[in-house]
């Protein structure tokens, strides 16, 4: 009912305005505007009678007609091409081929709301072309972002088929609350929830993986408050707009690509084989004063380990095949323009049994129903289909990784697969798991011009996603009979919004252009906690008669499958925004701009949020006083201030409240309803508020050979979200409350140099980013309050997420045993958890990329080297994998230990038993800087080389272009990190793990090395 | 420019229309807004069965068996060898070395407080609820407070050194809270605690009815009595009352050895005074089975040390060793021993007290009070339980310190792995067996406290608000 509301309402707005009807002008100059490369026609070129606010825009065909003096000058102007005057000198057909702008400053780059051209923008923006987003094979678009955009951070989650990527634009601000930027396609906030499948398998839902790159047009990173302040509430972490391809001009045009390829990891961690492993174990039993041999875990016996050597890790890793096909189809004309492309790709990763599948189609038109007004559909529709493997903690090659030993076999002697420990492959080959998504995401626009220069757009947008997990465990699995479990969700988001833009100008000099707007979205999640069938034959997908609802037909609850509920989640944001842009003479720029933003999550007392922010570009270059020469060519200064917010916290925070529970619905005592206190009141909770100081220049040198874009900027976040702990004997659990402050500051360098023009050319494209994070102040929390995975904590005068961990000094060569610091520093034999300190750091101090592109006539070569300087990563998995011997495989490094007196050695003296290490509680403690290690890395991550087709042999071909290319993505790594892979997010159980724990791995699997080789074809 | 204004107004008109407040006054689906929460008696039913529900705890945390497991794998019926004992954190009980950090702990703690909140908010709203009778809500009341003192019952026993441990138990027990609060507070003493569960099993066994489903009764309330009395070396009314609920109570003793297989079954047994009830859809005792069963389909996380196994089978017509017990590659190398008493059922009642246990809490109590009618009344006890178990009866003229061995080993035999050893061990450390050890280290060595998870002790604020135990020194 709610929705249909919003749909009516829409509708009548739609119609309120289209009702309106506006004069048409009068004709005495006409002509045609193109484009003076390829000869098509532009449309939309802004033509001004100079001197007067008299003006028109051109239309599909590029065609316009003006009525002015006789004597009058004309300007015409367009995005991306050289501003030209031009005297009428009494004609009255002028045709006019327009020049593309070369330089990068008249790019247009895409701000919420509208677009800019780079020379207006006073705020932070970093653009990413589409192109650079698919020669790359990453599991997902967004990782292809990484060291490509200064101050945009981005670790790919690993290898995994479909992972997802954690990107950081300038820091992390937020603790408890989502730490992600805001994702925008085509003027959608997306669903982008990491957790709605939880971290089932040890990998977190990745809601970005079902775009399909081939769609985008451009990708922009709205980094400081000026840019991002229009998204008000939810900006504060910055924001990414995805642009979707639109028709162009012209006949139909197609591109067909395709690419194949493989995957490998791009390490391997060494681990021991079986008999250096039992005699790892043998020591061990030895050194705690054993006699005889060792036991061995899993039920195995010493003559049997031996004959065993199981190497796990090869086992459950493979040779990923990848594929990818995409078509795409532009076209426009006076009427309709439209951009459609298909898709299909299939990429498996290196492990075995893991793969993505994506099907994706897309439809945008744009339709001139009149001359003023406009409608423009956008729309996708796509499904991936991720085969999933267990990872880490749950198995795969997490668990070859530890406790699937190399004494265990696969089978028994009688065939049978061994059980007694650990085996990935038993669950590899029993267990079937696969998670399906379905997306589409769609907006419908009309835009009307009522009179020239008003500019009114409503819209109406739904994202929608059908998120299914399915698994099916045979009773040869589960020792019982057949399971299936399924974990279904379905978020339906939509938004609503309408704005108008006006531009006006003051006699020649002073431009302004308004923008007043509003927008109501909503998002409502509904889903299965889960669904489980007893007794069935395959996974439930592949049932279709398992019912929606877990109810008989007398509206009872089924026993079979059991239905487990979750409450709806649904939430709302109301926004008014706007903006005024003022230029004068094309060279002092300033913008301002306002949101207010109402939420359901906010408390009662704290309804509305005011957003405000201001920004100054100044082309000192132009001035006269500049001094003109070849050296400095362009200078642009520019400052901004603002205030965004954060509001990604969970809903109904907010709310005192109580939960019933009743029939099969979580199986409540003894089969009666239960209800229970759930959350205390917060009227108080409010959004996460940042306010940011930008200051930079832009710099062109030698016409331009070097551009050069440097920024500082400082961001200070208050009200910071802290998922709150009470005391547990409260028999409530956490809530939420503004208490922290953070700040970010930091600098970033953009460089591009043209080094070689001509025939053979050379480019390189620097980007770097410096931060310091330091929390200000987290009220009166003990570090232990507030914890990430891996044992990050949030310490005052700290970066986010520091590890807080035992120092390990030395091993004592006498008798081998750990010798540890305490508190003040001093040696101590003593293990003791109150000696954790605050240590490393998982904020690196620099990351960046550079880019060298070459071509030679047909051929062109890209090498993308990343790196990463500073910060640690804390390898969880290494107390285990290096420390007491217990039930798990070891790595190679303990080859370096201590085994009689006068050894130096890294590793102390083998022990089973904990507490021969400083009277350790558990193996599960030793949580010291001994596996904390230099973050340190450079990576060539791409290398494209390609070459294009002769355009006689294309013509020959009847074709427009083609081009075949091979690509290489994370070829070689340089890091002395020893474990298996220095980029890393592990899986995370929630927001506040994912904002402390980059760079923390526990058993997470590697990245990927692939090799592709790709055909793009135009006709 | 008069048109822009015209558009401007539409603009915001048509923006103001969607912006009511209405559209963010969005309630929380599948919950329940507090005020509106506990309105009607059943409410207060349903929360009361929900105090019920979180006694196993999640997974079976509480109740469901980790704390018996827990409290097992610190006394000395536990396997601790270097194979076994390596899944998570038991090798720190069994070493007597938990940390702050020690994660069993945590879903552990966590339940019975959840328990104990609930209680809390349906003592505070008892007399709030239109329509509740006073009979119901005496038994409402009653059964909060039953659920209230088992549950720190339990907990003051694991996180805190012994009743009797300083003379007058000044000695730091747990956080005791009678009112919901989120307050930070430091812990009571063992004292404060102990007075509020005999205060609350009292109330109970008063405002209880005699007979009251599958929920606590009046003689539930009694029989635990009897157990705290029993743990405050108060051996009279512990007898007394173990003897009230034994003679005048529903449930009898069972001397047909198919109790051995009938204590942990579907069906259950009329033995269990107090117990929570299974069905195949849920399982109450989640991690009795995953711990100890040996026919599951994984092997059990805990096995049975070699000692104790000695003494179940040390008499080769004990129908417990034959029932119970299973011993893989006797001798060698890898010799594993189970348990069965959890085996070939996917899931069963858990009875937290049954006829058994108070019937040798009575024998122990009636020998240590050591007069001719108690003594004759702890015998007859020990003959049952052992005719039972097929072994000779015992006669009094052995003498106290003898039947006392007796009672004490038949208790071990009978209850193995049910959590009952350890605190047993420690309850006789402080009534005066000062040298007493639990595998070789002394009843009250710091360790033996188990440690309180960092979220009680960083949620109050830190170790300026709140005393931890001591760790390690075992």
């Amino acid at each position: 009912m709610e929705l249909m509301k919003h749909k009516l309402l829409l509708f009548f707005m739609v119609l309120s305005i289209s009702t309106s009807v506006v004069c048409a002008q009068q004709q005495t100059i006409s002509g045609k505007v193109t484009d003076a490369g390829d000869g098509l026609s532009l449309p939309g070129v802004n033509i001004i009678e100079s001197g007067t606010n008299n003006g028109t825009v051109t239309d599909v065909d590029g065609n316009y007609s003006l009525k002015v003096a006789s004597d009058a000058t004309l300007i015409f102007s367009y995005v991306g091409y050289t501003t030209i005057e031009v005297p009428v000198n009494g004609r009255s057909v002028i045709n006019i081929p327009m020049e593309a702008d070369v330089t990068q400053l008249a790019e247009v780059v895409v701000v919420g709301y509208g677009v800019q051209t780079k020379r207006e923008v006073t705020g932070s923006i970093a653009k990413v072309e589409g192109e650079a987003l698919t020669e790359i094979a990453v599991p997902s678009f967004e990782a292809a972002l990484q060291g490509k955009a200064a101050g945009v951070q981005v670790i790919q989650g690993s290898g995994t088929a479909g992972s997802g990527s954690m990107i950081r634009v300038r820091g992390i601000a937020s603790l408890s609350a989502g730490g992600d930027p805001l994702y925008v396609v085509d003027g959608i906030p997306i669903t982008q929830d990491y957790f709605l499948n939880d971290n089932r398998g040890a990998f977190n839902n990745n809601p970005l993986a079902t775009i399909n790159p081939n769609d985008i047009e451009s990708v922009e990173i709205l980094k400081d408050a000026s840019a991002a302040a229009i998204y008000g509430s939810r900006g504060a972490n910055g924001v990414i707009l995805i642009t979707t391809k639109r028709g162009k001009t012209g006949k139909p045009k197609f591109e067909f690509s395709t690419r194949l390829g493989i995957s490998k990891p791009a390490r391997e961690v060494d681990l021991l084989s079986s008999e250096e492993w039992l005699q790892l174990r043998q020591e061990a039993w030895e050194n705690d004063g054993n006699v005889g041999l060792a036991d061995l875990p899993g039920g195995i016996t010493w003559e049997q380990a031996r004959q065993t050597d199981t190497d796990w890790i090869d086992l459950v890793t493979q040779t990923g095949f990848k594929q990818e096909y995409n078509l795409s189809m532009t076209q426009g004309n006076e009427k309709l323009s439209s951009y459609v492309g298909v898709s299909y790709s299939n990429n498996e990763s290196f492990l075995e049994g893991n793969s993505y599948e994506r099907f994706s189609g897309r439809v945008n038109l744009d339709y001139n129903i009149m001359d003023n007004l406009k409608a423009s559909l956008t729309t996708s529709l796509s499904q991936g289909i991720n085969n999933r493997v267990s990872g880490a903690w749950d198995g795969g090659l997490g668990a070859a990784m530890s406790d699937a030993l190399p004494i265990y076999p696969v089978r028994n002697a009688d065939g049978t697969y061994f059980t007694a420990g650990n085996n990935p492959v038993r669950k590899q080959e029993l267990v079937d798991w696969r998670t399906r998504e379905n997306r589409s995401i769609s907006t419908l626009a009309l835009t009307y011009e009522p009179i020239e220069k008003l500019n009114l757009n409503v819209s109406g947008s739904l994202d929608y996603m059908d998120l299914q997990d399915d698994q099916f465990e045979p009773a040869e699995w589960t020792n019982t009979e057949n399971i299936a479990k399924q974990y279904p969700t379905w978020v339906t988001n939509y938004t609503m919004s309408a704005t108008a833009s006006y531009d006006y100008s003051l006699g020649d000099n002073n431009k302004f252009t308004f923008l007043v707007g509003g927008e109501y979205q909503r998002s409502l999640t509904e889903k299965w906690n889960k669904i489980e069938a007893f007794g069935v034959s395959g996974p439930l997908y592949e049932d279709p008669s398992i019912p929606d609802r877990g109810l008989d037909g007398e509206g009872k609850p089924l026993s079979n499958p059991v239905y487990e509920t979750a409450p709806d989640q649904i939430w709302s944001f109301i926004s008014y925004f706007g903006r005024i842009n003022y230029a004068y003479k094309d060279k002092l720029f300033l913008k301002g701009s306002a949101r207010v933003d109402g939420s359901s999550r906010f408390g009662q007392n704290n309804r509305y949020g005011f957003f405000p922010s201001a920004g100054l570009g100044y082309v000192i270059s132009e001035e006269d006083f500049f001094p003109k020469s070849s050296l400095v060519n362009f200078l642009k200064l520019k400052a901004s201030w603002g205030i965004t917010g954060n509001a990604d916290i969970p809903n109904y925070q907010r709310w005192g409240t109580f939960q019933r529970r009743e029939g099969n619905d979580g199986n409540p005592y003894n089969q009666e309803p239960i209800i229970f206190p759930v959350r205390l009141e917060n009227p108080d909770l409010q959004w996460e508020v940042q306010r940011t100081y930008d200051f930079g220049f832009e710099l062109g040198l030698f016409d331009d050979r070097v551009v050069a874009e440097v920024a500082y900027f400082d961001k200070n976040s208050t009200d910071v979200l802290i998922d709150r702990l009470v005391q547990v004997s409260a028999g409530f659990q956490r809530y939420f409350e503004n208490i922290a402050e953070i700040n970010n500051r930091g600098f970033e360098v953009g460089l591009k140099t043209r080094n070689l023009t001509g025939a053979f050319t050379w480019t390189t494209d620097i980007n770097a980013s410096h931060l310091e994070n330091e929390v200000i102040d987290i009220g009166a929390t003990p570090p232990d309050a507030i914890a990430g995975s891996g044992d990050t904590r949030v310490v005052e005068g700290m970066p986010v997420g520091v590890n807080f961990l035992n120092r390990f000094s030395r091993v004592d060569p006498e008798n081998g045993l750990p010798i540890f610091l305490d508190k003040e520093g001093n040696e101590t034999y003593e293990f003791n958890l109150e000696d954790r300190v605050p240590v490393g750091s998982v904020v690196p101090d620099w990351t960046g990329g550079i880019t060298n592109s070459f071509t030679y006539k047909n051929f062109d070569l890209s090498v993308l080297f990343t790196f990463t300087i500073g910060g640690n990563i804390y390898d969880d998995s290494g107390k285990r994998q290096l420390g007491v011997v217990s039930d798990w495989n070891m790595r190679r490094e303990i080859v370096d230990r201590w085994r009689e007196p006068g050894d130096v050695a890294q590793f102390p003296r083998l022990t089973m038993e904990p507490s021969t290490y400083g009277g350790l509680a558990s193996f599960w403690n030793l949580n010291t800087t001994q596996f904390l290690y230099d973050g340190t890395y450079g990576r060539i991550r791409n290398v494209t080389l390609g070459y294009n087709l002769p355009s006689e042999l294309v013509s020959k071909l009847r074709l427009r272009s083609a081009r075949v290319y091979f690509n290489g993505t994370n070829l070689v790594t340089f890091t002395k990190y020893p474990g298996a892979d220095p980029e890393i997010v592990r899986d995370h159980n929630g927001r506040q793990g994912r904002n402390l724990s980059p760079n923390v791995t526990y058993l997470t699997a590697p990245q990927e090395k692939a090799f592709m080789l790709g055909i793009n074809v135009g006709f | 420019m008069n048109n822009m204004k015209i558009f401007k107004y539409i603009f915001l008109a048509a923006i103001i229309t969607v912006s009511c407040d209405d559209l963010l006054e969005i309630e929380p689906k599948g919950e329940i807004i507090a005020d509106d929460a506990l309105q009607t008696p059943q409410d207060m039913q349903e929360l009361l069965n929900s105090a019920y529900d979180a006694l196993r705890g999640d997974g079976g945390d509480f109740f469901g068996g980790r704390v018996q497991s827990i409290s097992e794998v610190m006394s000395d019926n536990i396997d601790g060898s270097q194979t076994n004992l390596n899944n998570a954190d038991f090798r720190a009980y069994y070493n007597k070395t938990s940390t702050f950090f020690t994660g069993y702990t945590q879903g552990m703690f966590d339940e019975p407080h959840y328990v104990i909140y609930r209680a809390n908010v349906l003592l505070k709203n008892l007399d709030l609820i239109e329509g509740l009778s006073e009979a119901e809500q005496a038994r409402i009341g009653g059964e909060a407070k039953f659920l209230r003192a088992i549950c720190y019952f339990e907990l003051v026993r694991l996180f805190a050194q012994p009743y009797g441990f300083t003379p007058e138990n000044t000695h730091l027990g747990v956080v005791l809270r009678i009112e919901p609060s989120a307050e930070a507070k430091n812990r009571n003493t063992v004292a404060e605690v102990y007075e509020q569960i005999v205060s609350d099993l009292s109330d109970a066994a008063n405002s209880l009815p005699t007979s009251n489903g599958v929920y606590a009764d009046a003689w539930a309330a009694k029989a635990y009595l009897a157990k705290v009395h029993f743990f405050m070396h108060d051996y009279e009314t512990a007898f007394n009352i173990a003897s009230d609920v034994l003679n005048n109570g529903p449930h009898a003793f069972n001397p047909d050895a198919e109790e051995f297989q009938a204590r942990y079954s579907p069906e259950s047994t009329n033995e269990a005074i107090f117990k929570m009830v299974s069905n195949p859809n849920d399982h109450r005792g989640t991690q009795l089975s995953t711990h100890f069963r040996s026919d599951g389909d994984n092997p059990p996380t805990l096995r049975i040390s070699r000692d104790m196994y000695e003494m179940a089978t040390a008499d080769a017509n004990d129908l417990r060793g034959q029932k119970w017990y299973r011993i893989d590659n006797e001798g060698a190398e890898n010799e594993a021993i189970f348990i069965t008493k959890y085996d070939s059922v996917n899931y069963f009642d858990v009875p937290l007290m049954h006829v058994t246990e108070l019937k040798l809490i009575r024998a122990e109590a009636g020998l240590e009070l050591n007069t001719s009618a108690s003594i004759n009344t702890a015998v007859d006890d020990i003959n049952d339980i052992r005719t039972r178990a097929g072994l000779a009866p015992v006669s009094s003229g052995v003498g106290q310190a003898s039947l006392l061995n007796t009672v004490r080993e038949e208790k071990r035999k009978e209850l193995v792995t049910e959590g009952q050893r350890f605190h047993d061990l420690r309850r006789r450390g402080a009534a005066g067996e000062s040298d007493l050890r639990i595998r070789n280290s002394s009843w009250d060595c710091p360790g033996m406290a188990i440690q309180f998870p960092d979220t009680e002790i960083a949620g109050a604020g830190g170790t300026d608000v709140f005393t931890p135990n001591t760790e390690g020194g075992c």
